[in-house]
């Protein structure tokens, strides 16, 4: 059965951080990317030489060049109206999806495009706040790792905490737990409120000792 | 009428200026007079402000265009029910909007302050009375809505036409008066710092405040959202708009601390977090009104050009700089008296929730101020927008999401792996479950799929918690399911309160997967009797009307939606067109169901009657707006007064923490 031994060899922040990695990763991979990036080739049937989701997505990555922060897709200007035509013309020609948004930011320079691309100078509008979130998260757990207490404080605290902060945990959870076997033994009701098998004081003890023992080693 | 309002508005600008220094002077000086004297004045603002809001007003509905502003944002054909939004619809009326906002909450903040706040009061005063002063300075100064022209002129500009919506009633004074009110737990947070009081003695009052704050912003970006639906005729909701983004940032800022403030309420830790917390979301409410009010980036919310940027960029300046300035003078003394004793525990789980908020709200600040950077430094404009969030927030907002699902689970200080796997066994079978439902449905795509089997975990999460709950509160009292249900809810607000929050949030994910993955969208040409099919639903246009109306001409168009062949309903899309401002404003027709709506939007009518036609259909949207008044009941519940029955811990143990509990590092082990 898994204890809280098993779990502490797997270090939650580790988790953590490769989660939130792995997720930014999936999302600045352009193949994967969220709607307007959807590249399946058709879930509908195609409507002509082209594939109208595709010139859908193409639209909502250029933006209007005469509006206020609007994509072309959204704009409702004769100019946005000629350059998604534009865009089908390009797509039913055969050109490829980079293919098209190279041909708008030619001619209308880099400002068209609704995001830079992940290469050249720009790059860093996308490493730069993955880094940062990253760097931030790690440095958060690492502050929040800190302050865990140690095991002989951890104990002698905790039954403290446990004395003081009794009756108020109990009125707080009062209507979860008025039948609480836990309320009774003097540890504090746990979230889900009916926690029926609380952590038995060896094993607190065995918890406190293992972390003691990772951070002396 | 127009003297009257500007006179007001000095007095009220005279009686903020007193207010901050009298009652900052009274209580270091020791003059109780003077502070009594100094907070009646800054109650007497509420009176001049009411004064010179009602001059407004008046000066609009009898549309008295000598007035600069009133001409300027209404004319003879404006419906007098609009005065309400061409009050807002400037700079100055907004300012004065805000001003009037800041002195009543300001007010009933000062009131109803708790009394473990009273001995610093008159700082927390001191604060919200400098933050009024600079809105009504800016005011007399600089954006005087009671200037007048020097002329009168026959008629007035008009109010801008995508400003008359019903969402617009509602959706700006939301969004400012949240944006101000974070004003008001930084001020109560910052006088206590002030008046050396580093214990929890402004908790209770930042966490009500705070979370007012946020569920204004809410509120206004919910309707903001749904305006852009109905209004701009492009079918989306939201678009990571600058302006957007500005009520957005506080508003993360402030869910990050009103979840971190009920750690420092139940546990007594990240004291020092909750005020860099709040320091930073008060920030970026300033920077929010900074971009609506005199912004530099473009903008579909660019409706009032101004020159206040710099001014409001040097307050807002001030405002981050003083509060931490604060903090770090009194740093040493606010070390909280607990420190954590698990990663597995509630406390862990709320700190990662606030460091994810915190990340939403960079990247999105990034993406707002790179463009101007990279201007600034290589001299090429780039856009940053959609794309870019979606890819770099989206991913978070699921982690979040995540943590929605598990943080409620995780019992305070230390959970034990059973208790965890006791809890989310269900939420997790819901999640895998959904997750093979959409797959033998044929849906692969990776996002979609994390979203709807987060959404399902957190919903059975939060069921779960009730049905336990209700269950052993009936069975502890004898009561059926329901009643004991209700006690059970009634009796520990804050928390169920949270938990109906949080259903309204995965609605607002059903809606946002729904619409980002699901959409269809198809842009056609009409000649009335034709028809086209999209989806199941085959739409034949029948003609427009055209009527002219005042100040606009309103073309109506009519549909006919048939679902497998036999009619189903007529559909009405209406476009207005403004020749004043060369500007449509589009109404959407929606039919809207909770599995899909069926959304029509005419982009151009030709001459010879035929009809451009937007015609999406959009999963879920339904839930998104439904989600609002499940979320303000939620917040209701939650900030309900609860009777003093809970015991609050003495303030002698927060403020000395015994030797037990004072914390030891890591080394010391």
């Amino acid at each position: 059965m898994l204890n809280s031994r098993t779990f502490k060899r797997f270090p939650i922040e580790l988790a953590a951080v490769f989660t939130v990695a792995a997720l930014l990763t999936l999302a600045a991979h352009p193949s994967v990317g969220l709607a307007q990036d959807a590249t399946q080739p058709s879930s509908g049937p195609p409507a002509g030489p082209y594939n109208e989701e595709e010139a859908q997505g193409i639209d909502r990555m250029l933006m209007c060049p005469v509006c206020p922060a609007e994509s072309i897709d959204q704009a409702q200007v004769e100019l946005a109206r000629q350059m998604r035509q534009k865009v089908r013309e390009l797509l039913a020609e055969g050109y490829t999806r980079q293919e098209v948004l190279d041909y708008f930011e030619e001619r209308y320079g880099p400002k068209v495009l609704a995001a830079p691309p992940k290469r050249g100078a720009h790059i860093w509008a996308w490493v730069l706040p993955i880094g940062s979130v990253l760097l931030g998260i790690a440095i958060g757990l690492v502050i929040l790792r800190s302050m865990k207490r140690p095991s002989a404080a951890n104990q002698a605290a905790g039954q403290q905490d446990d004395e003081d902060l009794q009756p108020y945990l109990e009125e707080i959870d009062r209507g979860l737990s008025l039948d609480d076997p836990t309320a009774a033994a003097g540890i504090p009701p746990t979230a889900s409120g009916d926690e029926s098998c609380p952590p038995l004081p060896g094993q607190q003890g065995g918890m406190g000792h293992s972390s003691q023992g990772e951070r002396n080693g | 009428m127009a003297d009257l309002g500007a006179m007001c508005v000095w007095i009220a600008l005279a009686l903020a200026a007193y207010g901050a220094v009298g009652s900052v002077l009274g209580k270091m000086r020791g003059s109780p007079e003077l502070v009594v004297s100094a907070q009646r004045a800054s109650h007497l603002t509420v009176l001049a402000l009411t004064v010179a809001t009602l001059s407004l007003v008046t000066l609009f509905i009898n549309r008295d265009f000598e007035v600069a502003y009133v001409a300027a944002h209404s004319d003879i054909a404006m419906e007098d029910h609009f005065t309400w939004v061409a009050f807002y619809a400037g700079n100055e009326g907004s300012l004065l909007y805000i001003a009037f906002v800041l002195s009543i909450m300001a007010a009933i903040a000062i009131w109803r302050a708790p009394a473990a706040t009273r001995e610093t009061l008159p700082y927390t005063t001191g604060v919200l009375m400098v933050v009024l002063t600079f809105f009504l300075a800016v005011i007399g100064f600089m954006a005087n809505p009671f200037d007048k022209l020097p002329f009168v002129p026959l008629d007035g500009e008009g109010i801008n036409p995508l400003l008359t919506h019903f969402g617009m009633f509602f959706h700006p004074p939301a969004l400012m008066a949240g944006l101000i009110a974070a004003s008001i737990p930084l001020a109560f947070v910052l006088g206590s710092l002030i008046g050396g009081k580093t214990g929890d003695q402004w908790l209770d009052a930042a966490r009500v405040w705070g979370i007012i704050s946020w569920a204004l912003l809410a509120c206004g970006l919910l309707l903001g959202s749904w305006w852009a639906y109905t209004i701009l005729g492009w079918g989306g909701y939201w678009f990571w708009d600058p302006v957007e983004n500005a009520a957005l940032m506080p508003w993360l800022g402030l869910t990050a601390f009103i979840h971190s403030v009920m750690v420092q309420k139940r546990r007594g830790m990240f004291r020092m977090w909750n005020i860099v917390l709040i320091n930073v979301a008060f920030g970026l409410a300033l920077y929010g009104m900074f971009m609506n009010r005199g912004g530099s980036v473009p903008s579909v919310h660019s409706f009032g050009e101004s020159t206040l940027g710099w001014i409001f960029l040097l307050f807002m300046a001030v405002g981050v700089i003083v509060p931490f300035a604060v903090f770090f003078w009194r740093y040493n003394k606010l070390k909280s008296d607990r420190d954590l004793d698990s990663m597995l525990s509630r406390e862990a789980a709320f700190l990662i929730n606030n460091l994810l908020l915190l990340a939403i709200a960079f990247v999105t600040l990034w993406g707002t101020v790179y463009p101007l950077l990279s201007q600034l430094f290589t001299g090429e404009e780039i856009t940053l927008a959609r794309p870019f969030y979606d890819q770099m927030n989206g991913p978070i907002f699921l982690a979040l999401i995540f943590l929605m699902g598990v943080g409620p689970m995780l019992p305070w200080r230390q959970a034990t792996w059973n208790a965890v796997r006791r809890s989310l066994l269900v939420p997790s079978i819901a999640a895998a479950a959904v997750i093979i439902a959409l797959l033998a449905a044929g849906i692969w795509k990776p996002y979609a799929l994390a979203g709807f089997s987060l959404a399902a975990m957190v919903t059975t999460g939060v069921l779960q918690d009730w049905a336990r709950g209700a269950r052993s509160t009936a069975k502890a009292r004898g009561e059926n399911y329901a009643t004991a249900f209700v006690h059970l809810v009634w009796g520990n607000r804050p928390r169920y309160g949270g938990y109906i929050v949080h259903l309204a949030v995965v609605m607002v994910a059903l809606g946002v997967v729904g619409t980002s993955f699901f959409n269809i969208q198809r842009d056609v040409a009409l000649a009335p009797g034709e028809s086209v099919t999209v989806h199941e639903y085959q739409v034949r246009y029948l003609g427009t009307t055209e009527e002219f109306k005042g100040n606009r001409t309103e073309y109506l168009s009519r549909f006919e939606v048939y679902k497998n062949g036999e009619f189903a309903y007529l559909m009405e899309p209406g476009r207005h067109f403004y020749p004043s401002f060369n500007m449509a404003s589009t109404r959407a027709a929606i039919h809207s169901r909770p599995v899909e709506d069926l959304y029509l939007v005419t982009s151009e009518n030709m001459g010879d009657g035929s009809v451009s036609v937007r015609i999406l259909v959009n999963p879920l949207i339904w839930w998104m707006w439904v989600a609002g008044p499940v979320m303000v009941l939620g917040t209701l519940i939650a900030l309900w007064p609860q009777p003093a029955r809970i015991p609050v811990r003495s303030p002698s143990r927060l403020t000395v923490p015994s030797p037990q509990t004072q914390p030891a590092g890591p080394g010391t082990a």
